[in-house]
């Protein structure tokens, strides 16, 4: 049929011209801040075994959550950033057992920001200096960022295990950032001091106090971050950075991102240093050698608007399958104890505790076309010794209003990243309001 | 999930992380190779010409009619005084009707460019765009977004930063499109990740639709008749019919049906294609008001190509010329961008 022909088909229906209300918009204040108050009630089966306990129990707990993030503009060239969250869990029944950030009951207060932003210097080459505690956050991987260097220990309270959400969700580091944009590109220079001794791991697993700001998990050491951003080309963006840390060897790390066709987009991450490697239960600890971390992913969108993400996971300095098997046919109580240190050591610090893994993701925004569905799902596997951590979300919102739900599960051996976790199965459900 | 069998050392390593990495892009590969992840080059290799064919049997009377009267320009420019003057002087005399017809009206390219005048303002500008979802004539959905556009140096197209208003979930979001290079910005998470163009963010509104953008640089048009055609608000258009195929991969829509009112070069309708002619978007233009000198369109009404019943009013509003740093286009910037102050 010619576009002649077709111009004369009968024209469909059409809405009346500006037939739609026109709700409030929302002002600027508004997009400058969030607050959100949060009713969770979480289930969870424990493996009371991995706990140091015997056979298995389930529990619940019910959580209150208040959010807020805000951005005060005192001047044109000065702002306030100030995101905090406060948590108060209770157990309403079954076992208490502490197993990191997700089961800490009582109240939490996580300060996650709260920094001075200026601009110095306008024009085509602004500079920015910000003073306070940031959330200085880097990488492209999905389920692990090995150039993320401030991400160790960050991690106070958390209701998922979803690890981009792990992202936001935490301290950030107290430093002075200065930032230039230029026509070329950009640099960054984090500089964070040393303001309390480093976190314990004791400490990390003891109850915080409510108004704990936790200086020890992120400025422990002194540290400092430099990133180079130069404008490669419309296809591929880089990122080019150094990490300085007190008593630790410099790492160099690479974020490389890529436009691979109208709805694939792939992603490198790697960091390379001296790295202390993990070693089997039978072998003295290994000395520190050059090493490298990395995670490389492909994401391709559907024409549906699914979002498929696939990503490859290596650590230099974790433990081989060899090594993994030899920690699970370990069974003195020093040696078990030695593995649970482990892993807790590596849980904390983000880092994942064997050599290869996997990441997949799915994730369905405005889903079935229905607006405000957002359906999605990860798995997180290390294949060194055959663990993994997969967890499903759905969650609805219905203007100011949000109801959503998580499922999850820690699969494997008692012996492994994964399977070592008391936590077996936890289903959580939350409504959330934000003004 | 299976162990597999790791190297004894970081060497070793490194060398199976790459070996997976390889194998799981093969993988994908092929699977794009297989159709699952289509891509336009290959669907161009599948059906070679096929919509070229279609096309070409309603346009064949008129493209011989161009490249006819491309050989009198030829001929005219390169000089009448050759030898063969007497035989040209001949096909000249009989082609004079219809270069006289090709001379009334504009170029096809020239006619986009033209549209491409009605539809932007030059230079800088921002909109205030209101994005409503229809199904089955009810109300469903409702978004709004601004849309800050500035010229690209070098390209001839724009470079767009796209801040979303509402509804609340999305508020602060911002999208940043600087030719294929397309980047969302959350304000939750403080970081950029980049998007493909397949990305969906705004329901059934492609982000090309809410995008500045030159036709002109994108597509090539060929003139294929003339017709009369209704606009959104039902008022008849002598229109000039203009088929548009895309000279880049990347754009939103490989295939136009394009029509322009004969007068004012304003776009009245378009059907948005595939590369294989399938429709996508029937598109009428409609509320035509006078902004920045030119009667513009404010209102977009986006008919789904497989259900009628989904329609996207696109409605555009406070259209203000302005200048706007270049450093707002940059990726590094996204996360320092505070609208209008800066």
């Amino acid at each position: 049929m010619s576009a002649t022909a077709r111009a004369q088909t009968p024209m469909p229906w059409l809405p009346p011209a500006s037939s739609a209300p026109d709700p409030a918009p929302v002002t600027s204040d508004q997009m400058l801040a969030g607050v959100s108050a949060e009713a969770w009630y979480e289930h969870f089966d424990v493996d009371l075994g991995r706990a140091g306990g015997k056979g298995s129990a389930g529990g619940d707990d019910a959580r209150l959550v208040i959010d807020y993030r805000r951005i005060f503009k005192l001047t044109p060239w000065l702002e306030l950033h100030l995101s905090d969250r406060f948590d108060e869990t209770e157990l309403i029944d079954g076992p208490s057992f502490s197993q990191g950030s997700f089961t800490a009951h009582g109240a939490v207060n996580s300060l996650r920001e709260a920094y001075l932003a200026v601009r110095l210097a306008d024009g085509a080459s602004p500079v920015f200096v910000d003073a306070g505690r940031i959330n200085v956050r880097e990488g492209v991987g999905s389920g692990y960022n090995p150039t993320d260097y401030f991400k160790t220990d960050a991690v106070l309270s958390a209701t998922t295990f979803d690890p981009g959400a792990l992202r936001e969700d935490r301290l950030g580091v107290v430093a002075v950032q200065a930032q230039q944009i230029a026509p070329w590109g950009a640099w960054s220079l984090t500089l964070a001091p040393r303001l309390a001794p480093p976190v314990s791991a004791v400490s990390l697993d003891a109850k915080a106090p409510p108004l704990y700001l936790g200086l020890d998990r992120t400025n422990g050491y002194a540290a400092a971050l430099a990133k180079l951003s130069p404008q490669i080309s419309q296809a591929v963006s880089a990122d080019f950075l150094a990490f300085a840390q007190q008593g630790h060897a410099m790492q160099l790390g690479l974020d490389l991102s890529a436009l691979l066709s109208n709805a694939l987009v792939g992603n490198v991450e790697i960091s390379a240093g001296r790295q202390a490697f993990l070693a089997g239960p039978d072998s003295a600890p290994q000395k520190t050698a050059w090493d490298a971390r990395a995670a490389a992913n492909i994401t391709w969108t559907t024409p549906q608007g699914i979002d498929v993400t696939i990503e490859n996971i290596f650590d230099g300095d974790g433990l081989t399958g060899g090594q993994a098997a030899a920690w699970s046919r370990a069974h003195t109580a020093a040696a078990r104890q030695h593995y649970a240190a482990l892993v807790e050591e590596r849980s904390a610090a983000q880092e994942p505790l064997g050599r290869v893994g996997a990441f997949a993701r799915l994730g369905w925004r405005d889903a079935f076309q229905h607006q405000g569905l957002s359906l999605s799902a990860f798995v997180l596997a290390d294949e060194s010794d055959g663990s993994l951590l997969w967890q499903a979300s759905a969650s609805q919102s219905f203007g100011h209003w949000t109801a959503g739900t998580n499922c999850g599960a820690f699969e494997g051996r008692r012996v492994s990243e994964f399977g070592s976790n008391p936590l077996r199965v936890y289903f959580t459900m939350h409504v959330a309001r934000s003004f | 999930m299976r162990a597999l069998p790791v190297g004894r050392n970081a060497r070793a390593g490194v060398q199976r992380f790459f070996a997976l990495t390889a194998y799981r892009l093969g993988s994908a590969l092929h699977l794009w190779h297989a159709g699952f992840l289509q891509h336009p080059h290959q669907t161009q290799r599948r059906n070679p010409g096929k919509s070229a064919q279609s096309r070409q049997s309603a346009c064949a009377p008129f493209m011989s009619s161009c490249r006819r009267a491309v050989v009198v320009f030829s001929m005219l420019r390169k000089g009448v005084a050759s030898a063969g003057f007497a035989i040209r002087a001949k096909r000249i005399f009989l082609l004079v009707p219809v270069v006289a017809n090709i001379a009334a009206t504009p170029a096809p390219q020239a006619l986009l460019q033209l549209a491409d005048a009605v539809r932007n303002p030059q230079g800088s500008f921002s909109t205030d765009i209101t994005l409503s979802e229809y199904r089955e004539r009810r109300l469903v959905a409702t978004s709004s977004l601004v849309v800050y556009s500035q010229p690209a140096e070098n390209s001839g197209q724009y470079n767009n930063l796209i801040k979303f208003t509402r509804p609340v979930d999305d508020a602060g979001k911002l999208m940043l499109r600087n030719g294929i290079d397309l980047w969302l910005f959350d304000p939750v998470s403080s970081a950029s990740i980049r998007i493909s163009p397949q990305a969906r963010l705004l329901g059934q509104a492609s982000n090309g639709d809410v995008m500045s953008t030159v036709w002109a640089k994108d597509y090539a048009a060929t003139l294929t008749g003339a017709a009369t055609v209704a606009d959104g608000d039902g008022a008849a258009h002598r229109c000039s019919v203009l088929h548009l195929l895309a000279t880049r991969p990347d754009v939103t829509y490989q295939a136009i049906d394009l029509w322009l009112d004969q007068d004012s070069h304003a776009p009245v309708r378009a059907d948005y294609r595939t590369q294989e002619g399938r429709l996508l978007k029937t598109a009428y233009f409609r509320r035509f008001e006078n902004i920045l000198g030119v009667a513009r369109p404010t209102e977009t009404v986006i008919i789904d190509g497989l259900n009628p019943d989904w329609v996207t009013v696109m409605e555009s509003a406070h259209i203000t010329a302005r200048s706007m740093p270049a450093s707002w286009f940059q990726r590094s910037y996204l996360g320092r961008f505070a609208g209008d102050a800066g």
